[in-house]
């Protein structure tokens, strides 16, 4: 069993940089959790605190019923007795060592038998399709050889926890969709409670059972992918999450904003681009149309309401050309409604 | 893996050092702190201090109590009858010859750089290597070989070659201002030339190719892009030159004493040998002054030159202009300025060792006696240099004391940069990074000094230093703190702190952690660390002029010591032996590191 709390944690550095400010969270045994959000939002300081890396300023990490940082009650428990493995954005591969001396430095430093050494490694190899590259050193490896090195050398230590720092994002584009699946693949075999640090939202969403959204410190959102998408709790986990961004309609777009029937104070509405459909609904508008992004499956296309851009994502090919008119139009329970300190308005 | 997560320890005190053992970075620290303020703020303080404290041999005359606070030595300095011998006119010479060893090396440097790195040039990559070349020898070097070359009748020993062959040359020059300016320029015009030479090399062809398809002319586009973006190189070299001879010794002590023709470094020089050492510590904080100066503008210079980092794309890939007839001119400068900043003195220097009388050509003239003679008749009891136990000893003494200063020096810019790469934001590593920059503001001259008022005698826990080795090794070893905690520093910001994290999660202990991975992945940048501060060791002449006693002599002072009995063919012989023990040093390090030349360069 693992269950991880966070009860309310706080990182403060030195120059009173508040890096995480108050965090509550509890991830599921088998879960897979993503911290979601901008550089600087101290997801990976969360990361760094649950490995043992950083010392929590105040608050608490627990793994089932044993504090693991504390100040408060003084304990603190050394990164490598908390049975956690993590795997850095870099890799971080010992470039002195080969892939098997990488692989089995970790066991080594665990007094771990030769020969369980050896079966350990080998298995882990195979399970992260490696064989065979033993005697090569990082250097010699491609980033996608490398990235399956990393997880291989933290795998070998049967951790409980597996910890991710954005470990995808210095892969190309087609490395990165290989490594998802493989990530996907290997999370649904061994089903460990698994933590990915990532500020890609297409990967949180793709990847995780739950995720949770963080800026400035603070949890923003956690739940379910779809639970994220669809009913974002305040404006700004509406437009980090959705590519292309949500429409962010505010009252300056006169026209739009009083069209939309308003339930309570309404601030801003937000309507996400497949929403937003060609033809006649509750709500009609007519538009310009400025350009049209064909991506293959499916056609971006920004338009203009008196003078207020939209984008609408279709997957019929617009039978216009920029610089007609057309007539936009979405269903009144597709905009989402946030009030004036963001918050949404169910 | 059998899960153990008792967390027995309750107290603050018992979970802080818990931490420690898993962790002791902040121990190290720590130790840090205490070293390099003792040794590094301690000398300086001191040196300073003496400026505005009563000294006690000038109690008396004074009237005030020794250790009293007084501003005599400053006026001393600035508005006394002396001052204007002591300070204001090394003060002008100082900066006659700084300026003019500045336009020279710039000019020099700028026309080798744009000929070897903008043009097709033949063997412009072979050449440039030889460009360091003068720059890896001790500067006062080229005085040395001017003396052998150009030395008139004025002073003891033998005459120079010159005057061998029957020329009578004028005191001013043979000594003073014109030899100091000329030797100094071409040691140091290859630091114009490697700045340079890395600037034009990183503006990005692309930037001149879209003047170019807008229609400016080839002036056009040098005068308009391409000098704008070499301003910020033109201002760190000459600044770098200018902050070097500011604080030269060597090279304005062999050629101006003869004439009287003193700078600062020589006068500092002159009231340290008189044991005044208020008026030390006044001149010292000028130089000092004139150094932060110095830096202060390079740094705003260096900032401001990040507005030019342009977006690099495929750059740096130009096509080298064509010189066509212009090569005859071009190859007369370079190999101009290779043969008169190292064929001609280095062939100088070697000839006057295998010539019994100056610019004799004759059969019977040549002689290996000054190398391996049992007894050489000019100079009794001075056997050849490989016999000779004077040399032996003094070989053996900068062995052991520049290897022993080269590794304090690398150890501790070693864990200087561990430090600041393990506590990046914090104060302390802040502190630590200053500390170790600051001897490089501090004359040499006056640092050696203060390492002997302040070490000579018993401090705290270190017992008195005078005559022992271990004066020079810390004083060398600290002098180079700049460069090591540099190389340090740079090293350890590059491996960045996961690779030792990746440890610590597989549960390697501290000294695991450090000899198994730290250790093995800088080994190279590591031996670099202490060989750089070797190399500058074995040409150190001012930082151990004071340092190095009776017995206790180190080549380069063995050398001023042949100097001074007019032994010239035996002072030129160490000297040429010195050189070579650089060069394959150099040589090694190259093999090392690919790079090694140019990035020690601006420590030297």
């Amino acid at each position: 069993m693992a269950v991880i709390h966070l009860n309310g944690l706080v990182k403060e550095f030195p120059g009173h940089v508040v890096a995480v400010d108050h965090l509550d969270l509890t991830i599921q045994e088998g879960e897979f959790v993503s911290l979601l959000g901008p550089s600087g939002c101290g997801k990976t300081t969360t990361l760094r605190m649950l490995a043992g890396l950083e010392d929590p300023t105040s608050g608490e990490i627990l793994v089932d019923e044993t504090i693991l940082s504390s100040r408060e009650k003084g304990v603190f428990v050394a990164p490598e007795k908390r049975n956690m493995g993590l795997v850095f954005q870099s890799y971080a591969l010992w470039p002195h060592m080969t892939v098997w001396e990488n692989i089995a430095f970790g066991l080594e430093m665990h007094h771990v038998p030769r020969a369980e050494q050896k079966e350990r490694i080998a298995s882990v190899m195979s399970m992260l399709q490696i064989a065979g590259l033993e005697k090569r050193y990082s250097f010699q490896l491609s980033g996608g050889q490398q990235q399956r090195v990393a997880l291989a050398r933290m795998m070998a230590m049967t951790p409980e926890v597996l910890l991710l720092d954005e470990p995808l994002s210095n892969l190309d584009a087609r490395l990165r969709l290989e490594m998802r699946a493989e990530l996907k693949r290997i999370h649904e075999k061994l089903a460990k409670t698994t933590v990915f640090v990532t500020h890609d939202q297409l990967e949180a969403m793709t990847l995780s059972t739950k995720i949770a959204v963080m800026k400035d410190g603070r949890l923003q959102q956690y739940g379910t992918p779809m639970e994220i998408y669809r009913e974002p709790a305040n404006l700004f986990v509406a437009q980090f999450v959705g590519s292309p961004p949500i429409n962010v309609i505010t009252p300056d777009a006169a026209v739009l904003f009083h069209s939309v029937p308003a339930n309570g104070s309404v601030s801003t509405y937000g309507l996400r681009p497949e929403a937003l459909r060609f033809g006649d609904g509750d709500w009609t508008m007519e538009a310009r149309v400025d350009a049209i992004l064909p991506t293959g499956p499916e056609w971006i296309v920004q338009v203009n309401v008196d003078s207020f851009p939209l984008f609408a994502r279709t997957d019929r090919e617009p039978g216009f050309g920029a610089g007609d008119t057309c007539r936009v139009a979405a269903d009144f329970e597709a905009f989402h409604r946030f009030d004036n300190s963001g918050l949404r308005i169910a | 893996m059998p899960v153990d997560r008792t967390p027995t320890l309750r107290s603050g005190l018992a979970r802080g050092l818990v931490r420690l053992r898993h962790d002791p970075t902040a121990i190290i620290a720590a130790v840090l702190v205490v070293v390099l303020t003792y040794l590094v703020l301690g000398p300086v303080l001191s040196m300073l201090a003496s400026g505005v404290r009563v000294q006690f041999r000038d109690a008396a005359r004074l009237g005030l109590e020794p250790g009293h606070l007084t501003v005599a030595y400053i006026q001393r300095v600035f508005q006394s009858r002396i001052s204007s011998v002591l300070f204001w006119r090394p003060l002008v010479r100082t900066l006659v010859v700084s300026i003019s060893v500045l336009v020279g090396s710039v000019l020099i440097g700028f026309v080798l750089a744009w000929i070897l790195v903008r043009t097709d040039f033949p063997g412009r990559k072979t050449l440039s290597r030889v460009m360091v070349i003068p720059y890896i020898a001790p500067a006062w070097t080229f005085a040395l070989a001017w003396l052998t070359l150009f030395k008139n009748r004025r002073i003891a020993g033998s005459l120079g070659i010159a005057e061998g062959l029957g020329f009578s040359l004028p005191n001013w020059f043979s000594y003073g201002a014109v030899p100091i300016v000329i030797t100094l320029t071409f040691s140091l015009f290859p630091l114009a030339f490697l700045l340079f030479g890395g600037a034009l090399q990183s503006v990005d062809a692309q930037l001149e190719e879209s003047a170019r398809v807008v229609g400016a002319s080839r002036t056009a586009i040098l005068r308009r892009i391409v000098l704008p973006l070499l301003l910020p190189a033109l201002m760190s070299s000459g600044l770098l030159i200018l902050a070097r001879t500011i604080g030269s010794f060597g090279t304005p002590y062999l050629l101006g004493s003869p004439v009287n023709y003193t700078v600062l470094g020589t006068s500092l020089y002159g009231t340290i040998q008189r044991g005044e050492a208020g008026p030390a510590g006044v001149l010292t904080a000028v130089i000092i002054l004139l150094g932060v100066l110095a830096v202060s503008v390079d740094v705003y210079f260096v900032r401001e030159a990040r507005r030019f980092v342009t977006v690099t794309g495929k750059g740096g890939s130009q096509t080298p202009s064509r010189l066509g007839p212009l090569v005859v001119p071009a190859g007369m400068f370079v190999y101009g300025v290779i043969l008169v900043s190292l064929v001609l003195p280095l062939a100088a220097l070697v000839l006057s060792t295998i010539t019994r009388a100056p610019g004799v050509f004759r059969r019977e003239n040549f002689t290996l006696i000054y190398w391996i003679g049992r007894s050489i008749p000019q100079f009794p009891g001075q056997p050849g240099l490989f016999r000779n136990p004077d040399v032996i000893r003094a070989a053996w003494n900068s062995l052991r004391i520049v290897t022993l200063a080269a590794i304090i020096s690398g150890t501790l810019g070693t864990f200087i940069g561990y430090v600041s790469v393990r506590y990046s934001t914090s104060r302390v590593a802040l502190y630590l990074r200053q500390l170790s920059f600051m001897p490089y503001l501090v004359p040499t001259i006056g640092f050696g000094a203060a390492y002997l008022t302040l070490f000579a005698v018993r401090r705290g826990p270190i017992p008195s230093l005078y005559g022992t080795i271990w004066l020079i090794v810390l004083a060398m070893g600290i002098n180079y703190l700049p460069f090591a905690a540099r190389t340090g520093t740079a090293a350890m910001m590059q491996l960045g702190r996961e690779p030792e994290e990746a440890a610590m999660v597989c549960g390697a202990s501290w000294w695991k952690r450090i000899t198994r991975i730290v250790i093995p992945i800088l080994k190279k940048t590591l031996v670099t660390g202490v060989i750089l501060p070797f190399i500058s060791g074995m040409k150190e002449l001012v930082l151990v002029i004071f340092l190095a006693t009776p017995g206790l002599e180190l080549l380069t002072t063995q050398v001023l010591r042949y100097i001074d009995y007019g032994y010239t063919q035996l002072a030129n012989a160490v000297v040429v032996v010195i050189v070579v023990i650089i060069a394959v040093l150099t040589m090694v390090l190259q093999k090392i590191t690919g790079t090694g030349l140019t990035s020690g360069l601006r420590g030297g």
